[in-house]
């Protein structure tokens, strides 16, 4: 990669904070600057890189040494930050979910075409080994032809200081926020979803507990269920499976654990993040955050295709908004 | 003693209760009747009880009865053993229609016999302690269960729907709709169903996927598919994931197993150790038929309720919408 790759962050918070320890370790690339609405933040984050400070989004976007952005601000803010990037010809890798509703997502990549920039979304989950191994698996044929798959994400409620994931308006609740990750995924592995009939706890507003289950459809046949919870004090975990008529393939997070530590005293009270992302150990350059940003890196810097479209991240964002529509309803929801 | 007669072997339960039966210190198997001549011959040696080729004369020398034939047989064999006077447990599902459940309980209500159906599960006493735990307010107000109960494909009269009534969605809905009932306190109000003929060659669901919505505003899902292949290491699960307001509990019911890896079967098989949850379904029948007034086994009603569980879902499944659950 050549040496010029320049980056702003734009929210640094628990994720920014993720993509920034990426980007710093990314041969070639350079965090040229920050942004956070909370100063002490952005300058956290800048410090190591000398990287500018900024206290707006805006602001950062007119720094014309910043060549390409990760927008990792709360939900809610994703498409008008992404729609001003773009119209400053910065490169875009918004994080996951893309907005929090498909028409905000068919704006934000008509913005990004106009202004002719790479932009793509934090589908993370197709980054994780275990993931992407599942699609590898169904592609050889390993299960046969896939019949039914079940996936379950999640752990308790996420509770970074703002605490903006506790207004569904900001975060569009588990469904949107938490269970977008499988949507896609599943639709990348098995393609569009067409029906779903969902139940949930999302507009019920109880304090912090946020819990989903989602029937689903795809257009090939294939019937999936995804189980997400903001509910379980147990800790973050992820499973899935896919049945096949030749086989079955398991995975449960709270099995496959290549390193376990567990601590004589006490964890200090309020130790946890806002949100914990399940940690196997992996070398370095296999970690999933760090495979998303060297991707959107290569598709930047040399043209590579994206490894998400931002149609699949759109159609994720239906799939999620339809199951909200039918939590309202409660009749199943078709989807064009 | 309790004279208990075994009406059929059809279903592969009818193993397990015989032998829990034999072990029984106040009961006995004092025969076994089945329509085919060579499971009678076969499994009245096997179980070391006496053959009758003719259902009314097992009839006249049992006390009690049990029923595992194939699932349509169950109304025939009911009002037969009710026209003789003799208290029934019933395979699951009770019957194929919410209307034939619904019979076969008046049937034995105005004959004065007690009808049961048998949902081992409840004897569980893992789920028995799920039970208490939400009884004691541990988890506050329950607002959502996950479940399954998966298996592999049984094959035989299983797939045969004009003896089974279904697939895998009529064999495989109606445990852990009892148990969602027991646990809840709640009616089925209404069901979503996707399901699918996919897993195995022929024209049976093998797949399905239901969702339950409760009276009481409690929502669930529920697995009934046949996806275990046939190299899983166990035959199938039963599992309830449980969401309060005040904690989550995840019960796995068959989950007291060690695991063998054996070059001499070429397999990997889950060696389950648990407490034998048929034992306790046994018991709670003869202690209900010989002292009355049990209230842990589930009942003729019990059966009907689930039953129309499997109407809805099916219901769905064509429609592609939520189903009302009837009550019959
Ligand atoms: N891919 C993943 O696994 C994953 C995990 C967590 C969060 N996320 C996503 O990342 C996004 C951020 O989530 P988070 O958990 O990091 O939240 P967070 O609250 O920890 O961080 C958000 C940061 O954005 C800042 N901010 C708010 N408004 C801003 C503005 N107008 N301009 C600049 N900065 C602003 C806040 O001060 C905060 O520091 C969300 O869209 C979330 O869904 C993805």
């Amino acid at each position: 990669m050549s040496d010029s790759l320049t980056v702003g962050i734009i929210g640094a918070g628990y994720i920014g904070t993720r993509h920034a320890a990426c980007w710093s370790r990314l041969p070639g690339a350079r965090i040229a600057a920050v942004a956070d609405i909370d100063r002490a933040k952005a300058e956290a984050l800048a410090a190591p890189a000398a990287a500018a400070v900024y206290e707006s989004a805006e602001a950062l976007l007119a720094d014309a040494s910043v060549q390409a952005v990760s927008i990792c601000t709360p939900t809610d803010l994703h498409r008008p930050i992404a729609e001003a990037a773009a119209r400053a010809g910065k490169h875009i890798l918004c994080e996951k979910p893309m907005a929090l509703t498909p028409d905000d997502c068919a704006a934000m990549t008509a913005a990004a075409e106009a202004a002719g920039v790479v932009f793509t979304v934090g589908h993370v989950v197709r980054f994780f080994p275990e993931f992407a191994d599942a699609k590898r698996q169904v592609e050889r044929g390993a299960v046969g032809n896939p019949a039914a798959v079940r996936t379950r994400r999640g752990g308790s409620f996420p509770r970074p200081e703002s605490d903006w994931y506790a207004d569904p308006k900001r975060s569009g609740g588990v469904i949107l926020d938490l269970l977008v990750h499988d949507i896609d995924w599943l639709q990348w592995c098995f393609g569009p979803i067409k029906r779903v009939y969902a139940r949930g706890l999302t507009d019920r507003g109880l304090e912090r507990l946020d819990y989903a289950l989602l029937t689903m459809r795809h257009e090939n046949g294939v019937i999936s269920h995804v189980e997400g919870t903001w509910a379980d004090p147990a800790g973050f975990a992820t499973t899935f499976e896919i049945a096949g008529d030749g086989g079955l393939l398991t995975f449960d997070s709270r099995k496959a654990r290549a390193l376990s530590f567990a601590a004589r005293a006490p964890q200090p009270e309020g130790a946890a993040p806002g949100v914990v992302v399940p940690a196997s150990p992996l070398a370095a350059e296999d970690e999933p955050f760090y495979r998303q940003i060297a991707a959107f890196a290569d598709s930047v810097v040399n043209g590579a295709p994206l490894a998400v479209d931002p149609a699949d991240a759109c159609r994720a964002v239906a799939v999620a908004a339809a199951a909200r529509e039918s939590l309202r309803t409660g009749e199943a929801v078709e989807l064009g | 003693m309790l004279k208990i007669g075994l009406l059929s072997t059809a279903h592969m339960h009818a193993a397990s209760y015989a032998a829990q039966v034999n072990a029984h210190p106040s009961a006995e198997l004092v025969g076994l009747w089945d329509d085919n001549a060579e499971r009678l011959a076969k499994q009245a040696e096997a179980y070391g009880t006496r053959a009758y080729a003719d259902a009314d004369e097992l009839l006249a020398v049992s006390d009690a009865v049990m029923i595992c034939s194939e699932n349509v047989h169950h109304k025939a064999l009911t009002e037969k053993a009710a026209a003789a006077g003799k208290p029934v447990l019933c395979e699951k599902p009770l019957a194929v229609t919410p209307d034939d459940a619904r019979s076969m309980v008046e049937t034995c209500a105005a004959a004065g016999v007690p009808l049961f159906t048998a949902f081992p599960c409840r004897f569980s006493p893992a789920f028995q302690q799920l039970r208490d735990l939400v009884g004691s307010g541990a988890l506050g107000e329950i607002l959502a269960v996950r479940g399954t109960n998966r298996g592999r494909c049984p094959g035989g009269w299983f797939v045969d729907k004009a003896l089974s009534g279904g697939g895998a969605v009529m064999d495989h809905t109606v445990h852990v709709t009892d148990l969602l009932r027991v646990l809840l306190g709640s009616e089925a109000k209404s069901v979503f169903c996707e399901a699918d003929s996919r897993l195995t060659p022929g024209d049976f669901d093998d797949t399905g996927f239901l969702a339950i919505n409760f009276e009481s505003g409690v929502f669930a899902t529920l697995d009934a598919s046949w996806s275990r292949p046939k190299t899983f290491p166990t035959w199938g699960d039963v599992t309830l994931g449980v969401t309060g307001t005040k904690g989550v509990v995840e019960l796995d019911m068959f989950a007291q197993e060690s695991v063998l890896y054996s070059d001499t079967t070429g397999r990997v098989a889950f060696q389950g150790w648990g407490s034998d949850i048929d034992g306790g379904l046994v018991k709670a029948f003869v202690r209900a038929v010989t002292e009355g007034g049990d209230s842990e086994i589930a009942t003729g009603e019990d059966g009907l309720r689930a039953v129309e569980v499997v109407e809805a879902a099916y219901e769905s499944v064509r429609t592609n919408r939520v189903a009302a659950v009837r009550h019959r």
